[in-house]
This record gives structure tokens, C-alpha cells and sequence, in this order.
């Protein structure tokens, strides 16, 4: 169940908590503002009809993020909801 | 900050005034906080403005300040644009995070939406290192209860060392309180503790949250679940983004026809009345008709062709901004964007060109990275703002449906949302090729926040936007379109060896226009509009008229007649379609593309690069029209 693997791999409702902010470009600033640090809970919601971005919800707010800007959070997987 | 009248005019730009104190007495109060928290909205209530609101990230851009007065005290609040934290990403990031950090103002008011407080805590907490005279407004207290989220404020209140105001700034409950803490800030003891630096700031918002956050149901998070459901669907979202823009026309086709029909009838009776007067008072021949048939008759084109449908589209529009559906748009096409290493977020920027292209420029500061937002810039004019939608419909009524009625109205909307359609296939193609030559790079990172659903307050949207929007816009248009017509008429009668000034320069343009499938007179007219796009029909219609076969518009059938009478045929009004979509901008979006991109190069770019692709649109249209039929 607990497995070292990136944001951007999560299916629609499933969950997971992040463990690790991958580089360091402006993105994970803005990561880091959202309130994306390691032990966030982030929930990923739905992804766009076509295939790229998804929406997360994290500290209760829904965000998009792209694809590649998603593998950047290491997560591990929790329970689905 | 939408379109009001300053953000649609020539000072669409001017929005980064210097802020100063006047005098020792004044308070003056930052109001910082996310984006869409309603930093506006409380804005409005408390100095009586009308900044423009809508339920989305990034509406306002730049700095608003007005007066709002509180007993005997006077103070100057000053609207932030919205920011996550003081470390700047955006421009108009850092114009909130100056001015916090420049010690202007007396207290920073942080407004933080109660439904996701933890994350705007965030922003509160940076704050608090830089100032400690912070005050708390946390708003959208009715939708947290709602969703069954309860705050304990004073325990917030103990644990940040802040005072605290509770709000619902949409139905005016708070505001006052906010204002009595406001007008005492600088009386209030703020106790809030330095934290220690070790722990990071969205693990001690989210310690604070965990004490005083309560949560009861999650309903209403279903709802706008099941809605996100359909709307960004895998089938249904493109039906739907699709339907909606093509009911949005025709319920602007449809409302507009009576009005525009009644509009056109009164305005052309007081012209009547205006030439009997002119006689009676025995003004001479060439005055009266300069004044009645040159200023007045162009006006009174303009009003009633533009007004009835800007004032239906306008609301329906805030609507569907209101109910933050806009973010989704961006959040479906993100990819085709992406392809086009462009930024989603150019979406929301075209939505804003849709009323006006020079605000849509404007708002193309809530893209970060300074390449897509010159894409964005330089490809706003792909989309038809309300001053060019009007004259497409007005031409595919006439040429390109013999019905009428409500199938009529059906499917010249089906056919405007096919144009609007294929005016974004362009600014796709133009976002990849600029990418591909002038402006090579990868797409950068950026995350794009999807706000709850909001009810609308329909009654106020359609207060707000006529008068706001509708009645400034069309203010705009009406005072240019005076001194044309007056210009218009004056080189249609001022001859030169018996031939007008006006025949010289159609004649001259006549070759390259008949090339486009076009002719001389509308070239010039497309010429003649640079200071506003309403105008081109009514300088068309006025240079056929000057050529002899004058008749007197009172409604679509007769502009129809006169077209015709002056060789038009369907590809004319086709390729007059498609270069009234793909031409130079407005000269108003051309200072504001000038201001917000500081270069002359650019700007030029903006006016040819649209230009060259209509000419070859409508070079290619007509030469396959001509070797096929």
C-alpha cells in the first residue's frame, strides 16, 4: 500500500500524502504557497477531458496542475476514497 | 477588475498610480489576500465603487483605491491583487507584496475565504513576519456554514495574536464591523508572537486549523463534485462548452432583434425631426446634413446595432463568470494550450476579450512567464470583443440565413459560435507558430486554482453590467463614432476636380480590396475604424450611401438592400466575416498591448500579424470561391 511514486500517477479519488518536493524551479515555490510540503494530504479529484491537467484538492482548495509539474511531488499512496 | 470604464478605455493600463499619505489623520488599510476570496467584493461594499468582481483567480490586476468613511474618520483602503504568498511569481503579485512590505499602510486587512482557511492562513502567517498590525476578515461565512464548517474565532483570534471580523461580503453582513476595526487600528494593541523559524509556515496553519476548524458534512463539496462531473466530463464538457456558447448567442440574437428593430426606428424618427428643425431654423444645406446625416446617423447606427446585444450578451456573460465556470474552460482546453506551449491560463484571458480586447490584454497579467504572456497578448484579438460580435451577426442574419424567427435566430447563433470556434482554432495555430519563431521556449509551470460554484446574484449582475459595462463601452464607441462620421461625411463631400477625397482613397484601395474578395470602400472602412470596430458598417453603409443610392436604415433587410445594391454577395460578406475577426486590434488595445509590453516591437507585431493572416484568409477564400463557383 505505501509506495514511493509521484502525484502526477494518482488516479481520480484516490489519495495520498506527500513526502518529497522534487527540484527546486519557481513551481515548487508556488508548491510550497499552495501549501504543498511534506505531510500534506491531497486528494487528486478529476482530470481534464483531455488526459492533462488534473485537479487536486489541497488544504481544501481545488487546483489544477499539470502533468510534468505533478511528477515533481513525491507522494506515497494512502487509502482511496 | 473587468470592464469597467477605466479598465476598457485609454487608461486600461494606467492602474499602477503611486499610493502616498496625504495627510498625519489618514489610515490607510491594504486589503491583501488569495485570489477570489472576495477582496473586491468587501472592496465595493465599503467605498461604494464598482470595482468589477467575478468568481475566478486573477480578476483583479493592479492596485484600487478609494474612501470609505466611518463616523468622522476617513480611510483610504487600497485593493491587492490576489497573491498566495509575499514571495512574488507574477507581476501582480509583487505589486501586493511592495506595497505590504513599504510600510504605507497603517494595518494589512487579510481576507481569507472561511471554506479553505487553511491555506489562506498561509499568506497571513508571512504577513505577520513582515507587520504585526494585521486584522483578520474571514469572508464567505454563509458558505462555510453552508458546508457545514464552523470557526472558532476566538480561539483563531488568541492563537494568531490578531483581531478577527467575520463576513459575508456578497450579503453586506460584517461590512460594518470591518470598517469600525479598520477606522480603530491604530488603537489596537496587536499581540501576535513571533514563531519560531523551524517549523515550516503550512504545517503551524494547518496546527492552527486543526483547533479551531470544525467540520459537520461535506454536501455541499458533492455538489459541486456532480457538477465538475458533467462540466469537465470526458464526453460531455466540449457538448457542453459548445451548447453553452451557442445559447449565449441566441439568447443575444433572439432578445436583440425587437429592441435593435424599435432602437432603430425612434433614433431615425428624431433624425427626421432633427431635419425639420435644421430647415425651420434656416441652417444652410451642407451644415444640416454634416451634423444630421453625418454625426447623428452614424451614431444612431451605432447605438441601435450595438446596444441591444451588448446589453443581453454583458449579464449572461457575468453570469457564467459569477458562477466560476470560466476556471473550468481553462482547466478543459489547458492541453490544447499546452501543445501550443502556450499557458491555460490564456484561456481566462480570452474570455475577458470577449468584451473587450484591450482588457483581455490587461488581464493577461495573471500569466506568469513573460513569453505566454506575450502569446497571449499578441493573439487576444483572435477573439471577436462585443465591438465586432454585433456586426457578424448582424451580417450572417443578412447573407446566411433566409429564415426567420426562432430557427432563424438558432442558426445564425450555431454559425457565430462556428466563427468564435474557428477564431480559437487560429489564436491555437498563432500561440504555436509564434512559439515555434519569435518566441521559442517550453511551457512553463503554473497551477490554475478551480473556485466553488457560486450561486449568481442575478438581479445585481444585470444592474451591474449594463450600467458598468454595457453603457461605458458603448460611451466609448458613441464618441468616436460622432467625430467619424463627421470625418467620413466631409471626405465624401469635399471634391476635388469632381471626384470626392473618399472616391480617391476607395479607388486607390479598390485593387487590393477585390483581391480579398472585398472592395476599396470597406478596406477603408476597416481603416477608417482603427479607434473603434463598431464603426465599420456605419462608414461602409455611408460611403455607398454618398455614392448615390442613399436609402435611410430601419432595419437589417434595408442595410441588407444596400449592401447588395453595391455588389455584395455572401463571400463578400464572408470574407468580410473573417477579416473583421482577423485584422489590426483597436488603436485602444494597441496603447494598452504598448503599455503592458513596453515595446514598440511588439506592438507593431500585434497589429501585422493579425492583418496578414485576414489578408490571406480572405485571398485564399476568394480565390478558391472564384475558381470553383
Amino acid at each position: 500500500m505505501i509506495n514511493n511514486t509521484s502525484l502526477d500517477t494518482l488516479k481520480p479519488h484516490q489519495r495520498a500524502t506527500v513526502t518529497s518536493l522534487l527540484g527546486d524551479g519557481e513551481i515548487i515555490q508556488r508548491f510550497e504557497d499552495l501549501g504543498i510540503i511534506p505531510g500534506t494530504e491531497i486528494v487528486c479529484l478529476m482530470i481534464s477531458p483531455l488526459g492533462d491537467p488534473a485537479a487536486y484538492l489541497i488544504r481544501d482548495a481545488l487546483i489544477a496542475i499539470r502533468r510534468e509539474d505533478a511528477a515533481k511531488i513525491g507522494v506515497c499512496y494512502g487509502t482511496d476514497v | 477588475m473587468g470592464l469597467t470604464y477605466r479598465s476598457t478605455g485609454k487608461g486600461a493600463a494606467n492602474t499602477d498610480d503611486g499610493i502616498a499619505r496625504m495627510n498625519e489623520d489618514e489610515i490607510i488599510i491594504a486589503l491583501a489576500g488569495n485570489p477570489n476570496v472576495g477582496k473586491s467584493t468587501l472592496f465595493n461594499e465599503l467605498t461604494g465603487m464598482r470595482q468589477h468582481t467575478g468568481n475566478w483567480s486573477g480578476k483583479t490586476v493592479g492596485c484600487a483605491e478609494g474612501i470609505c468613511r466611518y463616523g468622522e474618520r476617513e480611510l483610504r483602503i487600497v485593493d491587492l491583487p490576489g497573491t498566495y504568498s509575499l514571495n512574488p511569481h507574477s507581476s501582480e503579485e509583487a505589486v501586493a507584496r511592495d506595497f505590504i512590505c513599504s510600510g504605507i499602510p497603517d494595518s494589512v486587512a487579510i481576507v481569507c475565504d472561511a471554506t479553505c482557511l487553511e491555506r489562506n492562513l498561509i499568506l497571513v502567517l508571512q504577513t505577520l513576519q513582515i507587520t504585526s498590525s494585521v486584522i483578520l476578515c474571514i469572508n464567505l461565512m454563509d458558505e462555510a456554514q453552508k458546508k457545514g464548517i464552523r470557526i472558532d474565532t476566538e480561539r483563531l483570534g488568541e492563537l494568531l495574536g490578531v483581531p478577527i471580523v467575520c463576513m459575508s461580503a456578497r450579503s453586506k453582513r460584517g461590512i460594518n464591523d470591518a470598517a469600525r476595526l479598520f477606522a480603530e487600528c491604530k488603537n489596537i494593541e496587536f499581540s501576535s508572537q513571533p514563531r519560531d523559524s523551524e517549523t515550516p509556515i503550512p504545517k503551524i496553519a494547518e496546527e492552527i486549523c486543526r483547533e479551531c476548524v470544525m467540520r459537520e458534512h461535506k454536501k455541499r463539496e458533492l455538489r459541486d463534485r456532480r457538477i465538475d462531473k458533467i462540466l469537465t466530463g470526458k464526453f460531455t464538457a466540449f457538448p457542453i462548452m459548445f451548447i453553452m456558447l451557442a445559447v449565449i448567442f441566441w439568447i443575444t440574437i433572439q432578445g436583440a432583434n425587437y429592441p435593435s428593430a424599435l432602437l432603430s426606428k425612434g433614433l431615425f424618427y428624431i433624425q427626421d425631426r432633427l431635419l425639420e428643425l435644421m430647415v425651420s431654423i434656416g441652417a444652410p444645406v451642407w451644415l444640416t446634413e454634416l451634423l444630421v446625416l453625418g454625426v447623428w446617423r452614424t451614431l444612431a447606427w451605432v447605438v441601435a446595432v450595438m446596444l441591444p446585444p451588448m446589453a443581453i450578451f454583458f449579464p449572461l456573460f457575468t453570469l457564467l463568470e459569477d458562477l466560476g465556470y470560466l476556471p473550468r474552460i481553462a482547466f478543459n482546453l489547458d492541453r490544447c494550450f499546452k501543445k501550443c506551449d502556450a499557458c491555460g491560463k490564456q484561456a481566462l484571458t480570452m474570455c475577458m476579450g470577449f468584451g473587450c480586447n484591450a482588457a483581455g490584454v490587461v488581464g493577461c497579467r495573471i500569466i506568469d512567464s513573460k513569453r505566454e504572456r506575450l502569446i497571449a497578448m499578441l493573439t487576444n484579438v483572435f477573439v471577436p470583443c462585443n465591438g465586432r460580435f454585433p456586426t457578424i451577426i448582424a451580417l450572417i442574419s443578412i447573407f446566411f440565413v433566409t429564415l426567420s424567427g426562432f430557427w432563424g435566430s438558432m442558426i445564425s447563433s450555431l454559425i457565430l459560435a462556428a466563427v468564435i470556434i474557428f477564431g480559437i482554432l487560429i489564436t491555437f495555430l498563432c500561440s504555436k507558430l509564434l512559439s515555434l519563431t519569435l518566441l521559442k521556449g517550453t511551457p512553463s509551470s503554473f497551477t490554475l486554482e478551480l473556485p466553488p460554484y457560486r450561486a449568481p446574484q442575478v438581479g445585481k449582475v444585470i444592474v451591474r453590467s449594463i450600467f458598468d459595462r454595457t453603457l461605458c463601452v458603448l460611451g466609448r464607441a458613441a464618441s468616436v463614432a460622432a467625430p467619424a462620421g463627421l470625418i467620413i461625411w466631409l471626405l465624401a463631400n469635399i471634391f476635388i476636380a469632381d471626384k470626392s477625397i473618399l472616391l480617391y482613397c476607395t479607388d486607390f484601395l479598390d485593387p487590393l480590396g477585390r483581391l480579398l474578395g472585398l472592395d476599396g470602400v470597406i478596406l477603408f472602412a476597416f481603416i477608417l475604424a482603427l479607434p473603434a470596430n463598431e464603426i465599420v458598417i456605419p462608414i461602409i453603409l455611408m460611403a455607398y450611401s454618398a455614392s448615390g443610392s442613399l436609402i435611410d436604415y430601419s432595419g437589417l433587410s434595408e442595410l441588407g438592400g444596400l449592401l447588395r445594391a453595391n455588389g455584395w454577395s455572401a463571400l463578400t460578406a464572408l470574407c468580410v466575416i473573417t477579416f473583421m475577426l482577423c485584422h489590426f486590434p483597436c488603436s485602444t488595445t494597441l496603447i494598452t498591448i504598448k503599455k503592458e509590453s513596453g515595446s514598440m516591437r511588439w506592438t507593431l507585431l500585434a497589429a501585422l500579424l493579425p492583418t496578414a493572416i485576414g489578408m490571406l484568409l480572405c485571398f485564399v477564400l476568394n480565390s478558391f470561391a472564384r475558381i470553383f463557383i
